[in-house]
């Protein structure tokens, strides 16, 4: 059953869960595990884990991303995904964009505009 | 995309694992066939790193937990559908041709050149720099912007120093010789 905050937060995330992601990658590579638990923990930002994926995809596609192989102790192979020069590019382009429109929405909310 | 390693893949047997690849599968037969393969593997992945934390114990309610925190297949499609935007250099079209920019600036700067010799064609230059400049910096984003604005304020700028030469030349007008005031002429003879 959706409910009127599931709406409200689907349509809100769209165009930003990816600069999420490209956020959490900025300082540190990161495999896809590690990625969607941290990532995940917030409700908020991902419904479930595995809508990572998707953007990843998109994310690599668009040259945003790059991945490489690491071997992990105990386990198999894991594909590390690592911001490229365009991917930091684009996430300082939305992290100008979203502070002033957060800043513009705040102002709205709270009447003073 | 780097190479798969050969030992990946390893928990797809398992038949929760089977059934929920094959549900996502499904789920994105809209999606392009390469990024579908990309979306499945990725999944894999995860569903394999997850289950290696478990090691070699790992019951079907831990497979379970792993599969309910990814989310049901088509949730995870759901993000599909946005295509990833675009983002563009603040370069975006131009409203007017390119020279219209370039004649702007000659415009603005023959305005201030012309202030000497020609302070009326000078004034009609300013006007349509300053005009010109205004509207296409309204326009146009960036590089073309900034030409208008240079234009804009070349023609502010002869305007200013037109206005302040009349105001010097009327000044300096009323400083002028002021004639003597009339002295009283007179034939009458002195008493």
């Amino acid at each position: 059953m959706i409910t009127g905050r599931d709406i409200d937060l689907a349509q809100m995330r769209k165009g930003i869960l990816e600069f999420c992601v490209l956020a959490r990658l900025r300082d540190t590579p990161a495999y896809g595990l590690e990625l969607a638990s941290t990532l995940g923990q917030d409700r908020y930002l991902f419904s479930s884990e595995g809508t990572l994926y998707p953007l990843l995809a998109r994310l690599r596609k668009q040259g945003w991303v790059s991945t490489t192989w690491r071997e992990s102790s105990g386990g198999p192979p894991r594909r590390y995904y690592e911001l490229t020069a365009d991917g930091a590019t684009a996430l300082d382009s939305f992290t100008t964009t979203w502070t002033d429109f957060r800043r513009a929405v705040d102002a709205v909310l709270e009447g003073s505009a | 995309m780097s190479k798969l390693p050969p030992d990946a893949g390893a928990t797809t047997e398992e038949p929760l694992v089977k059934a929920y690849l094959t549900e996502l599968r499904a789920a994105l037969a809209g999606a392009e066939p390469a990024e579908r393969e990309e979306v499945l593997l990725m999944v894999q992945e995860h569903i394999d790193s997850a289950l290696a934390e478990h090691g070699e114990h790992r019951s079907p309610g831990d497979v379970r937990a792993v599969l309910a925190a990814l989310g049901q297949p088509h949730q995870l499609v759901s993000t599909l559908d946005e295509p990833l935007r675009q983002i563009r250099p603040v370069e975006a079209h131009s409203a007017w041709p390119r020279w219209v920019g370039f004649a702007t600036l000659v415009v603005g700067v023959l305005a201030v050149l012309t202030i000497l010799f020609n302070p009326i064609a000078a004034a009609v230059l300013a006007v349509l720099a300053l005009t010109v400049g205004l509207v296409g910096a309204r326009l146009h984003v960036g590089r073309d912007r900034r030409l208008y604005r240079i234009a804009a304020s070349l023609g502010a700028a002869a305007l200013v120093l037109l206005v302040v030469a009349a105001v010097m030349l009327l000044s300096s007008g009323t400083d002028g010789p002021v004639p003597d005031s009339p002295m009283p002429v007179s034939n009458a003879p002195a008493p």
